[in-house]
């Protein structure tokens, strides 16, 4: 048998008393239902399945605020903010303040790292994507979940590297997460969609830029404890659930102009493609999570609807001589 | 102790049977159940490693054990005398030191945190280096032991070589089969404290003054034992594994279990479960339903199939497939389907209006599942439109060729899961394969064939080289007429046609294609760049070799070189990766890579497929192999002067004869198991048949060296007359045999399996006795049996690899070469002492 190891994202498909939707009202539950499973007639009964489990959502869906900068902390990251926050977000940790220092005094180095690779790859950095490093401890996010202590001290590691954080999750290597990002053009006006939460890391990123940054996770133990690390940081513009990602967010009014499939998928939902804006970005790593980085699947939609994808192969292989250059610069690069 | 009676089995032909001979066979029982419950517990990591591991990192298991055996053979050799003279209490104490080994060493690697998928990564890898050297430390010590105890015995048995030879092999034919049996009863992770208990009883069945104490150590030590393993850290899946997300979700739950040697399968009911439908990126506008929520069914932790929920094997979302072209192409066709995807694919075959099916699923579990039910699954009411074919899918091709024309097909549909769902389909897309489908098929029917192509499109080439032997060996000119290749984001289907496509199945599929957001990669006439103007699915070219992409904008890495490929010319494919065409003889699925480039595998190891790391492990594996096959050869370098005995003279032909063996063996074994794999259409069953025959038959047949020991050279000669003429009865009516025997029952199949290993299996049982028998009661006897332990390391990945590159032929091209270089290395031999007349009575002797 070969080792085809997937990661499932398909969920359950009986909306009918669906908690997921429980929040709507009648009229919005039968329209959403409706434009899931148009060959419906209108009937309750579910068209085949499970009865999708309890899911809880951590925050409300309103939509948060526009920034025209990258957020910034408000205040230092301090050992005593470290310490305040991991307690906060329930994560005994066991960390010194001599070791956190190290860490910090390495992530200079660790941004600078991220800004070439990000020139390497893409002719030029994008900024807010380097602000947003900046801005989000990382330290905060590596931890065993399964464990339960902080792996702080493996943060902005010189020789950046994907580490295990429990349950099947993985936290990907810096330069990776920078490459997708980039990749991903989050603008200051956007809503982005993650399934596969994971260490947080991610959608943290994405929330210092964006709008709103709705996350995902269908692992349940390492779903519930990271629903927790953003309200420490303040991060009040990440939405987080636990539960079914197979059928995205449906009441997010407008959809999303980027997603994210940050787990190994098998195929793209359909349900993702009719909840991405035209113009925007479905992004699908495949391969094992344990590489420095992944081939990228980008899917794009047209204004008529139609989505076209891309293989994007940009971090194991370098473009011929020429093609660098016909790639537009970042915004304020 | 008197009385004595003619016994024919004895040594010399119709000698009395001493009490000392006597009391000697009767100490070859506790080497019997030695050899049973090695065996066993070599099974049973086995199974552990595919299990919470990945199944091709068993190879370094089965290195391990032999490295053990090989290292003991040395020690012995050495420390010969000295193991001699303190050789009764040692045979009773080692049964008690393994057990406990044993114990220790399986829980240690239940706690070792290997993780293979960080091997790719060069900034984690050493770490798991690490882990791996600590499954050394924990297995080797078990292993070492049970070889020291083998070759203990040799020694102290020199007079009964053939026989002590027969009871390990025996015994270890029958701790395979119990292993075996035992894995329809008893949980993966269960096997080795049941199989510490042969182990633990062996003492007890050790006459001599020492029996006593050897049982009391043996019991006390599987009691500790027991308590360490099933106390100790439990073993668990990987939690990297597919299983292991889906069983921690909200809700989820094990709603059947299956144990079978093949594997172990988990059916899950949770939310994640979805038929596996590569289905158009505009799903939502074509207006269809979304694939339904089923149950998952999940063997050694990776998932095989959806399995139906009550009411939920609805088609609707089939006409939004990529699988659904051949059904549009064909309205109403008559399609023998391989791989019934746990019954969804027969719904989506109906559902795009298929009006006759025939399936073949060689997944006995799914099998069973599609006509019985399983768990809260239930079964698919068979019959009228739908027949479950017997068979594999060659049998079923040949079978509807034999049958009258309205047997043929309109499709022959290959399911996208069927290559993964059992071992033996992998020989479902070779040339001879496709023959047999291009003459089932109507003229203007189709073969529909899936390939992958999220790691590498090089696998369409390869079946479409394939594809391109097949049509050339039925008679057609122009390959590239025949076939047509369209694709996704995800994977290709290649359609592969007897007569020429028309113009009107070129357009109905480039409809089909735009209308879904496919892209027809290769049909007949293509404008490639006309093509790459308008895709809808990006699929760059890039350089393997200097790791470059070498697109410059939106491109079609397979309509580069479809023509090229299907005309037999050179491509940059071709000379990157292996695209030659899968043959019964070479059908490896997972063999894209080239490995005579290391370099550029070692650059490029980050973006290796999962499933082709295998290969790289075997060429680890075979190297340490080779290291430690040399360092036991050379061993007799160490050996100093004996204090007491006879000298032992300088000896080079046990240096070819002992390593020609232990390759020859198992190059044969290996060639056998693949074979009997496709003709009964199961690998596992095949791996015990052959097995458990070879060992059992070979054992037998070492009976017979005690006899002809005196003889050497002429029952060598027959031996090798009787192997060479089995191996060219295969070469010249083999195939022949197996293909037209193909249709009969299974039955009937295993014991043509059986008849064809046992005669060549009684053959193999000789040489290696009538050797030991030749090298005499010195050190050589132990570090011969070192010897032919460490080159049966070699053999198996070697074999692997040899299968892979050149075919399985070569196995046994290979293997009649060693044992013709056996034979001639083999002395004219000194007349070996028959066991008659007076003896030192070994110490066990009750007498």
């Amino acid at each position: 048998m070969t080792i085809d190891r997937r990661r499932l994202i398909a969920g359950g498909a009986a909306l009918a008393g669906s908690s997921s939707l429980a929040a709507c009202d009648e009229v919005t539950r039968e329209r959403l239902q409706a434009r899931l499973n148009p060959t419906r007639t209108g009937s309750d009964a579910p068209v085949a399945g499970t009865d999708a489990p309890a899911v809880e959502v951590v925050a409300d869906a309103r939509g948060g605020t526009v920034s025209e900068t990258v957020r910034m902390p408000a205040q230092p990251w301090t050992y005593d903010a470290f310490v305040a926050a991991m307690a906060a977000s329930e994560r005994p940790s066991s960390l010194s303040e001599a070791q956190f220092n190290v860490i910090q005094s390495r992530k200079p180095a660790a941004i600078q790292r991220i800004k070439t690779y990000l020139d390497g790859k893409f002719g030029a950095a994008d900024p807010r994507v380097v602000q947003a490093f900046e801005s989000v401890p990382r330290d905060f996010f590596h931890y065993a979940y399964a464990s339960q202590d902080s792996t702080a001290y493996q943060a902005y590691e010189a020789s950046p590297k994907p580490w295990a954080i429990g349950h099947g999750s993985v936290l990907s290597d810096y330069l990776g997460q920078a490459y997708m990002t980039q990749l991903a053009e989050p603008k200051p006006t956007d809503v982005t969609l993650e399934i596969g939460t994971g260490s947080g890391f991610q959608s943290s990123l994405l929330s210092r830029i964006v709008r709103d940054s709705y996350t995902i996770e269908i692992i349940e133990p390492v779903g519930r404890a990271v629903s927790k690390i953003f309200k420490p940081l303040g991060y009040d513009n990440v939405h987080a659930r636990v539960g079914d990602g197979y059928f995205g967010w449906p009441e997010v009014e407008g959809g999303f102009d980027t997603i994210m499939l940050t787990c190994v998928a098998q195929y793209a939902p359909p349900e993702l493609f009719r909840q991405l804006k035209p113009g925007g970005k479905l992004i699908i790593p495949i391969g094992q999570p344990f590489r420095r980085g992944q081939v990228l699947y980008v899917y794009t939609k047209d204004e008529d609807g139609r989505v076209r994808s891309r293989r994007d192969v940009g971090v194991f292989f370098i473009p011929m001589t020429g093609a660098m250059q016909n790639r537009p610069r970042p915004q304020g690069a | 102790m008197s009385g004595s009676h003619r016994d024919p089995d004895s040594d010399g032909a119709g000698a009395a049977v001493t009490p000392v001979q006597k009391s000697a066979r009767a100490a070859l029982i506790p080497l019997f159940l030695v050899a049973l419950g090695v065996v066993g517990i070599e099974n049973a990591l086995t199974r552990y490693f595919a299990v919470a591991k990945w199944s091709e990192y068993g190879y370094w298991i089965i290195s391990i054990v032999m490295a053990g055996f090989a290292l003991s053979g040395v020690i012995v050799a050495l420390f010969r005398d000295t193991v001699e003279k303190h050789g009764e209490w040692l045979r009773a104490a080692l049964p008690a030191t393994m057990v406990l080994a044993a114990a220790l060493g399986y829980e240690r690697i239940a706690r070792n945190p290997f993780n293979p998928l960080q091997l790719q990564n060069p900034t984690t890898w050493a770490d798991q280096l690490l882990n791996i050297a600590g499954y050394y430390g924990a297995l080797l010590p078990f292993f070492f032991l049970a070889g020291l105890y083998i070759a203990l015995i040799f020694i102290l048995n020199p007079r009964e070589i053939g026989r002590v030879y027969a009871y390990d092999l025996i015994g270890a034919g029958l701790g395979s089969a119990l292993a075996l049996g035992l894995m329809f009863l008893v949980h993966p992770f269960l096997l080795a404290p049941v199989l510490l208990v042969p182990l633990a009883l062996a003492p007890l069945f050790q006459p001599g003054r020492f029996r006593i104490l050897g049982g009391v150590l043996a019991g006390g030590a599987l009691v500790l034992g027991e308590a360490i393993l099933l106390l100790g850290t439990p073993p668990a899946y990987s939690e990297f594994k597919a299983v292991y997300a889906p069983m921690n979700t909200e809700g989820a739950e094990v709603v059947a279990e299956v144990r079978r040697p093949r594997g172990h399968y988990l059916m899950l009911d949770n939310f994640t479960e979805r038929v596996d439908a590569d289905v158009s990126n505009n799903a939502s506008m074509m207006e269809v339903e979304g694939p339904p929520s089923t149950y998952g069914l999940y063997r050694d932790g990776s998932r095989i199939a959806a399995l139906p929920k009550v009411g939920g094997l609805g088609g609707g979302y089939a006409d939004s497939a990529l699988s659904a072209a051949p059904y549009r192409l064909r309205p109403g066709a008559e399609a023998l389907i391989l791989g019934a995807s746990g019954g969804f694919r027969l719904a989506e075959a109906r559902a795009l209006g298929a009006e006759r099916l025939r399936v073949v699923e060689s997944e006995p579990v799914l099998k069973h599942a599609l006509t019985h039910g399983l768990g809260p699954s239930r079964g698919l009411a068979l019959g009228g439109d739908v027949q479950l074919a017997e068979g594999g899918p060659l049998a079923v091709a040949r079978a509807a060729v034999a049958a009258a024309p309205a047997e043929r097909f309109d499709v022959i549909d290959v399911s996208s899961d069927f290559i993964d769902a059992a071992p033996a389909n992998v020989t479902a897309l070779t040339v001879e394969a496709m023959q047999a489908y291009l003459a089932a098929l109507e003229p203007d029917g189709m073969i529909s064939v899936p390939v992958s192509i999220r790691d590498f499109p090089v696998y369409a080439f390869r079946v479409m080289a394939t594809a391109r032997e097949a049509l050339i060996r039925t008679g057609l000119e122009r390959p590239e007429d025949h076939i047509m290749v369209y694709r996704s984001a995800w994977n290709a289907r290649i359609l592969i046609s007897p007569t020429p496509w028309s113009e009107a199945d070129v357009a109905a599929l480039e409809t089909f294609a735009a209308a879904r957001s496919f892209d027809v990669s290769w049909r007949p006439g293509l404008d490639v760049a006309a093509a790459r103007a308008n895709l809808f699915n990006d699929l760059p070219v890039v350089s393997f070799e200097s790791g470059t992409v070498v697109s410059q904008g939106t491109d079609d890495a397979i309509a580069r070189e479809a023509e090229a490929v299907l005309q037999g010319r050179d491509t940059p494919s071709a000379r990157a990766f292996n695209i030659r065409p899968q043959t019964l003889d070479r059908p490896a699925w997972y063999a894209s890579l080239r490995l005579d480039r290391p370099t550029t595998l070692i650059d490029r190891l980050e973006v290796l497929p999962q499933a082709e790391i295998g290969a790289l492990v075997n060429l680890v594996v075979l190297a340490q192999a080779v290291v430690i096959a040399l360092l036991v050869l050379s061993a007799p370098l160490l050996f100093r002067r004996r204090s007491h005995g006879p000298p032992e003279p300088r000896r080079v032909w046990p240096v070819l004869y002992f390593p020609c063996l232990g390759l020859g063996f198992l190059l044969i074994e290996i060639f056998l198991i693949d074979k009997a794999a496709f003709y009964l259409n199961d690998y596992s069953s095949a791996f015990a048949l052959v097995l458990t025959s070879m060992l059992i038959f070979s054992g037998l047949g070492s009976l017979i060296a005690g006899r002809v020991g005196g003889l050497p050279k002429l029952a060598s000669f027959l031996s090798l007359v009787m192997v060479l003429g089995w191996i060219w009865l295969v070469f010249t009516h083999g195939e022949a045999l197996i293909l037209s025997t193909l249709d009969q029952p299974a039955w009937t199949r295993w014991l043509i399996v059986l008849a064809a290993a046992a005669p060549v299996s009684l053959a193999l049982g000789l040489p290696f006795p009538l050797g030991l028998i030749q090298v005499g009661e010195g050190r050589m006897l132990p570090w011969a049996w070192g010897l032919n332990g460490a080159f049966s390391v070699v053999a198996t990945p070697l074999a692997n690899l040899m299968s892979r590159e050149v075919g399985f032929s070569s196995l046994l091209m290979m293997g009649a070469a060693l044992y013709v270089l056996a034979f001639l290395a083999l002395p004219p031999g000194r007349r070996a002492r028959p066991a008659t007349g007076p003896e030192p009575l070994p110490a066990s002797s009750p007498a």
